[in-house]
């Protein structure tokens, strides 16, 4: 059993949510943001830079897009004026991306997820939230830029208690 | 002080059968306790043996018994006021790990807001020195080190307690009759305490407290999780059974949920309301609803029974057609809703949502002298329904028609119409019916040929993305379609005018059921049913009030809501009284306090999608 060094790539994690969360989304991504359902995700772009967009609750929706942050924020402010929405980055919330070599399969070695939900039936395009030795994370399994990945959002005070087995 | 032996008695009548091979037995009498060890997988079965008495239990893990069993975290994490079987079904410590999980109960009510009656409760009551739960308690856990307590947070198994509107937590007479249980599982080895609740001064126990029995199970037993229902006063229970479709259903999802008897899917594994609903509107999906119960109906009589019963008039109802409406009080109250199909001129098949109706029906026949016998059906009669603008498409190429049924090919079954038939070689009862807005069939068959028949289907539905629906997704696309939900638009205080089928009420049969009522009543129904589109894009829930602008009264109350998606609108089913139930009429819909904040809705037609029912007789 060994610890495995996680890749920290310089995600940007974006949360909006609100009465009108599904609206702002649609108006910005199209129809297809109301094609997923909670903790299911679909892959756009941004400036053509890869954007996955996670939906977490009928008008909660998270963000993963490593552009210019300011441009971001405009657009989100934009889409979001004078809608019942937030839009917020969690200081808190960390992003680890898994190594290539760790399936779905061996992460379900360790991480326990919360029923219905089952890891290692997780398809593409679907989160579950998960606990790994009892602290929690957001298991993410998506694609970016057509390479299949795997996301753990986690609290950045738990970061360095994950034991990641190899 | 309890009296805990090792029960060498002659179980009472009353005792049900053991599950299992019991390796431990504990006979608690009326107003006593016992502590009892249970390891991790063990089965703890908690009999209440002569019905009407509460047994309070209390649970401990971990070194020197330290961590205990919490009745607020697992309010909390099961987000119920008690976990039921299946998915919230555990119960958990102050450290939100799992020490139980129920696997059965045939009662179905409990309490787990209340302290273990205590000395103190007797005391104020002007009974000083009464025994109680909690000293009963403090008794059997001091030999494991156990520090006594004035009141022991407990789980109150058969308690019978509930929250009224002014936040008074009322207890009463206990719902559990002679032989009602509760079967837990041990998720960590376990030091519990049970009671037989002393209490015999009010009505939760009767006024006499009686036995408890407690068995245990070893962990190696495979017990099905299940909910035990009565549909009548004699009924026996029943607990929730798996369909025809459930072993191939619980292949795909673990989001299993009891709906009247039966374990139904929620959604589906990496598929979802969304995608649920969308391949229904635009494509086609399975639904298993053999939930719903079928009665046969044959005899002389039988057209004369259903005629005076069911609200639509059946006389031109030909073999082969079926015609939906709803079985009536006398006072002019749904019954239930269902269809009525017509097999012969002696033999009908009523197919609605209660066990109860075959005994109405029965009822009905005997008091009017019709011969006639009623034959439940539903055992050997379960039904998937293939709904979607593709579903026609795939039954062409699979569907063998009875030649003694007038369609030849799946394209010329009209719309409430039936016919047998044979599906990749399976017998079928094909009806053109449903219950989601869309062109769609229901099959009934032998539950023996269910695998096979969903295997059949999904295979030749895979080209073109047949997928399988859950419950969610159809609450969503029935509510859009107008199409009513008993509990939610009608019961047996509802008339059909209230609930929207008035349409479905033939007043112009010469005697029916309810006939003199709705009579009446379709003259000035008190309230009507319509659909909402309200502004914005929170969804209402049912109960929440529907009010004039402006006023504080109200006019109505929302029944069913939902967002639609193919709308991008969110919507409702409302009641309202006739006077502000027009087309085109704006109202508001209380939000929180019905009074803090409102929303406006416009009164539109029942059905928000395809009110002409285009797609359903496409």
């Amino acid at each position: 059993m060994t610890d495995t060094q996680v890749s920290l790539p310089p995600a940007c994690l974006w949360d909006i949510a609100g009465v009108d969360g599904l609206q702002v989304m649609k108006r910005l991504f199209g129809d297809r943001c109301d094609r997923i359902a909670p903790f299911q995700s679909l892959e756009t772009e941004i400036d053509r830079i890869p954007c996955s967009i996670l939906r977490l609750g009928d008008a909660n929706f998270r963000l993963r897009w490593t552009g210019d942050a300011a441009h971001l924020q405009t657009l989100l402010t934009a889409a979001a004026s004078h809608q019942q929405v937030w839009v917020k980055q969690f200081p808190w919330l960390v992003s680890v991306r898994l190594p290539a070599e760790m399936g779905v399969e061996q992460l379900a070695k360790i991480a326990i997820a919360k029923p219905p939900f089952s890891l290692p039936a997780l398809a593409l395009n679907c989160a579950a939230p998960a606990r790994i030795n009892g602290l929690s994370c957001l298991v993410w399994r998506h694609s970016i830029q057509d390479t299949e990945t795997i996301e753990l959002h986690t609290a950045r005070q738990t970061l360095h208690h994950l034991k990641i087995r190899s | 002080m309890g009296v805990i032996t090792q029960l060498d008695l002659t179980p009472p009548p009353s005792l049900p059968p053991p599950l299992g091979q019991v390796v431990a037995e504990y006979w608690i009498e009326g107003a006593t306790a016992a502590a009892y060890p249970v390891t991790a997988g063990q089965y703890i079965q908690i009999v209440d043996v002569n019905g009407c008495q509460c047994s309070d239990l209390v649970v401990f893990t971990g070194d020197r018994h330290t961590e205990e069993l919490d009745a607020t975290v697992t309010r909390t994490l099961n987000g119920l006021s008690m976990p039921v079987a299946g998915l919230h079904g555990k119960y958990f410590s102050q450290q939100m790990q799992p020490l139980l999980e129920v696997i059965q109960d045939t009662c179905n009510r409990h309490d787990q807001f209340l302290l273990a009656c205590t000395a103190r409760y007797y005391e104020d009551l002007g009974y000083p020195g009464h025994p109680s739960c909690s000293d009963n308690f403090n008794q059997v856990l001091r030999p494991y080190g156990i520090a006594p307590r004035p009141g022991w947070s407990a789980i109150n198994f058969f308690y019978n307690t509930a929250v009224d509107r002014e936040g008074a937590i009322a207890g009463t007479e206990s719902w559990s009759r002679p032989g009602d249980y509760v079967l837990l599982q041990a998720q960590r080895d376990l030091l519990c305490a049970s009671s037989s609740c002393a209490d015999d001064i009010d009505p939760v126990n009767g006024w006499q407290p009686t036995p408890i029995l407690v068995r245990i199970y070893e962990a190696q037993e495979n017990f099905p999780l299940a909910i035990g229902r009565r549909a009548s006063a004699t009924a026996p229970v029943r607990l929730t059974q798996p369909s025809a479709f459930t072993a191939r259903i619980q292949q795909l999802t673990h989001n299993l949920v009891e709906y009247n008897g039966y374990w139904v899917p929620n959604s589906f594994t990496n598929r979802g309301i969304q995608a649920e609903y969308w391949a229904l509107r635009a494509g086609a999906v399975l639904i298993d609803l053999s939930a719903l119960r079928k009665f046969d109906v044959i005899g002389a009589d039988a057209f004369s029974l259903l005629q005076f019963s069911f609200s639509r008039d059946l006389n031109k109802l030909k073999v082969g057609q079926s015609a939906y409406g709803c079985l009536l009080t006398p006072h002019g109250g749904i019954v239930d809703d269902g269809i009525v199909f017509c097999l012969s001129a002696t033999h009908y098949r009523y197919v609605g949502n209660c066990d109860s109706d075959g005994e109405w029906l029965e009822r009905v026949a005997g008091q009017s002298g019709f011969n006639v016998e009623i034959q439940p059906c539903s055992d050997r009669l379960h039904n998937l329904a293939i709904q979607g603008p593709l579903s026609r498409q795939i039954l062409r190429s699979l569907t063998q028609f009875d030649p003694s049924f007038a369609p030849s090919t799946i394209d010329d079954l009209p719309y409430f119409h039936f016919a047998t038939a044979t599906i990749a070689t399976i017998p079928v009862l094909i009806s053109r019916t449903g219950y989601t807005g869309e062109l769609g069939y229901e099959l009934f068959i032998h539950p023996q040929h269910g695998a096979a028949l969903w295997d059949a289907l999904m295979a030749a539905g895979a080209p073109v993305g047949l997928q399988p629906m859950g419950m969610l997704a159809l609450d969503r696309a029935r509510i859009e379609a107008g199409l009513l939900a008993a509990g939610r638009e009608f019961d047996d205080l509802t008339s059909p005018y209230q609930a929207g089928i008035g349409w479905a009420v033939a007043l112009k049969k010469p005697d029916f059921i309810g006939k003199a009522a709705l009579e009446k009543i379709r003259a000035h129904p008190p309230t009507v049913t319509v659909g909402l589109v309200l502004d914005g894009n929170e969804v209402a829930t049912g109960g929440q009030c529907v009010h004039p602008i402006a006023e504080r009264w109200r006019a109505g109350t929302i029944t069913s809501a939902t967002f639609s998606p193919i709308l991008n609108r969110s919507i409702a089913i409302a009641q309202l009284v006739p006077a502000y139930a027009e087309l085109g009429t704006v109202l508001e819909v209380g939000w929180v306090d019905g009074i803090k904040r409102r929303v406006n809705a416009t009164v539109g037609s029942l059905a928000a999608y395809d009110p002409t029912k285009s797609r359903v007789r496409a």
